[in-house]
């Protein structure tokens, strides 16, 4: 649920900040949500219909180290890597920590009403091919799934039923 | 067997149920001695005796008698899908349960009897109500000491061939434990309706009927209890005659834990040293190296796991442990697969382990199971060969204390800031 107070959106969840994200990336296809690599669970990926590029991205409203570490680990399977953070926090981040940033090669996306991107995610040489073909058969896979609304996956998440969901898309 | 006399800190491995005979044997000169948990000396025996006596270290038995003042269930299995190896849940999400495990099963049917089988058969937690008659005291004690004394303490008939090449005096019967385990329960209060004057008594019991084995007794308790009555269990246990402590603050890790946690098991040992008797800490992780300066003669944990353990959780294991590399600058663990793949270890050479296994294949991602954990047992070594060497507390202190602020922002590596809350506990004043 977003509450507005003044100007900045305030989030009560992780997944509160998806219907603004869902919407930067709404050029991609696919879109999916907890996606399980190697025990950790990457909190959104967006996707081509090809699946030749994929992009993470690691929601926190507060513990921004510990989404940039899980970000940078995402880095082995997908091409571009970003941690998504409420906007205020983002923009101190931005003008704070923005050599942190470039250096591991990880973006900054700032979520308020709308989400925008501060710092772009590029390619590094930590990306692994195989394990990317891996992660490519599981989101293959994945299109078994029936698209879910965000509420279901807000619930699962709740619930600690960390599973694939294939989210739906342009719903709002 | 006598107690060790190997300098201190004394570290053993807990044998887990995982395949690692072969490890313990490989690197049987990293390592004091082994803890032989009783559920799997008892159902796995011939394979446990044969294990102890091969290796000709120092071991003893965790007699595991906690387990039953527990929720009766939790002695027994999970119920797995056959091909997902995942628990099964009801439609409510828990956890379905089956029978009881085997290996607790014959432990309690063919090995302590009495009143752990009648409440196990009754499907109730055991109280200090249960052992309010004396003789039922003696009797479960005597099955428990007996137990440990005399399971694994046959030499296998397959080494007896090899008695002839063995000096004269050195020659060997049996194989002992180096001491048995008081049966022991969680103290949560000193007063009637708590464990602990019913724990009094087992040490006493076991003295009686430990045929000279020195007897330890395990203090199980959480850290609220220690602060407040360390002193007084300390002195019970000692007026009760135990010959050395095991010390199990409940669900303790010093990785996770706060600098006042921290400083209460540090205070704990610091009081239980001071009678002159052998203290362990029955599950540590490296901050039991820190522990060292309080007086603590040895710790125990599983090779590269178990370094934790509350006695009130029940452990439930989907699929494996996902194998780990232990970085001894950092004392902690990060998973081979993802995290070194992303850390790089080669771009911090202070991280590069220079032990066998590592100057082999230098890159994290490329070691199996097997290697991680060969890597932790020669990289603990080494740690513990600096504090026999002498290290002084202050000049330990520095090093976390260096180490803490060579990493603390480096996000890849982080969480580091136990290294400086351990530091600050060894920089305080005696």
């Amino acid at each position: 649920m977003i509450q507005l107070t003044g100007r900045d959106a305030v989030f009560n969840r992780e997944v509160d900040m998806y219907a603004p994200l869902l919407a930067l990336f709404a050029n991609l296809d696919i879109i999916l949500a907890e996606v399980p690599f190697l025990r950790k669970h990457i909190d959104l990926l967006f996707a081509s219909r090809t699946l030749q590029s994929l992009c993470a991205v690691e929601t926190k409203l507060y513990d921004w180290r510990g989404a940039f570490k899980q970000a940078a680990i995402n880095q082995v399977v997908a091409q571009r890597s970003y941690i998504a953070l409420p906007a205020p926090l983002a923009a101190r981040l931005c003008s704070g920590q923005s050599t942190l940033f470039l250096s591991h090669n990880v973006g900054l996306i700032s979520v308020n009403n709308v989400a925008s991107v501060l710092i772009p995610a590029s390619r590094n040489d930590c990306f692994s091919i195989s394990h990317y073909r891996l992660l490519k058969e599981t989101i293959r896979n994945a299109d078994l799934y029936k698209p879910k609304r965000i509420g279901a996956v807000a619930d699962a998440i709740t619930k600690r039923k960390k599973t694939l969901v294939l989210l739906q898309t342009r719903t709002y | 067997m006598p107690l060790l006399s190997a300098k201190k800190p004394w570290c053993f491995y807990r044998l887990g149920p995982t395949k690692e005979k072969g490890l313990f044997k490989k690197q049987r000169d990293t390592y004091d001695g082994v803890i032989v948990p009783a559920h799997i000396a008892s159902y796995f025996s011939k394979f446990c005796t044969e294990f102890v006596g091969s290796l000709g270290k120092p071991y003893f038995i965790d007699p595991l008698t906690y387990i039953f003042a527990n929720d009766p269930s939790f002695i027994r299995r999970f119920i797995k899908d056959k091909e997902t190896g995942r628990t099964i849940r009801d439609r409510f999400g828990v956890k379905k349960k089956g029978d009881i495990k085997r290996s607790y099963l014959k432990l309690v049917e063919e090995d302590y009897k009495g009143v752990v089988k009648k409440v196990v058969d009754k499907n109730r937690s055991i109280t200090p109500k249960d052992f309010a008659k004396a003789e039922v005291r003696k009797k479960f004690v005597s099955q428990v000491i007996s137990f440990q004394l005399n399971r694994l303490s046959e030499i296998p008939p397959k080494y007896k061939k090899y008695e002839k090449w063995i000096p004269k005096g050195k020659s060997r019967s049996k194989n002992p434990p180096m001491c048995v385990v008081a049966p022991y329960f969680p103290v949560t209060t000193l007063g009637p309706r708590g464990w602990h004057q019913t724990n009094l008594d087992f040490i006493k019991l076991s003295i009686a009927q430990s045929d000279d084995t020195p007897v330890f007794a395990v203090i199980l308790a959480s850290t609220e209890i220690l602060v407040s009555d360390i002193v007084q269990i300390a002195d019970d246990y000692i007026k009760a005659g135990a010959d050395g402590f095991l010390l199990w603050p409940d669900g303790f890790l010093g990785r996770k834990a706060t600098p006042a946690i921290l400083k209460t098991v540090f205070s704990s040992v610091e009081e239980l040293s001071k009678h002159k008797k052998p203290v362990m800490l029955m599950y540590g992780d490296a901050y039991a190296m820190a522990l060292h300066y309080a007086g603590l003669t040895g710790f125990a944990c599983g090779i590269c796991y178990g370094e934790e353990k509350s006695s009130s959780a029940e452990v439930d294991i989907e699929g494996g442990l996902p194998p780990r590399y232990y970085l001894s600058k950092l004392k902690k663990k990060v998973q081979i697969e993802p995290e070194t793949m992303r850390i790089k270890i080669e771009q911090y050479p202070d991280l590069i382990c220079e032990c066998s296994i590592c100057r082999r294949k230098p890159d994290p991602v490329q070691l199996t199971d097997t290697e991680s954990k060969e890597h932790f047992m020669l990289a603990r070594l080494e740690e513990i060969k600096m504090l026999r060497a002498g290290i002084k507390r202050g000049e330990y202190a520095e090093l976390l204390r260096a180490a803490f602020l060579d990493y603390k922002d480096n996000p890849l590596l982080q969480p580091v800031g136990h290294l400086l809350n351990w530091a600050d506990v060894l920089a305080k004043p005696k």
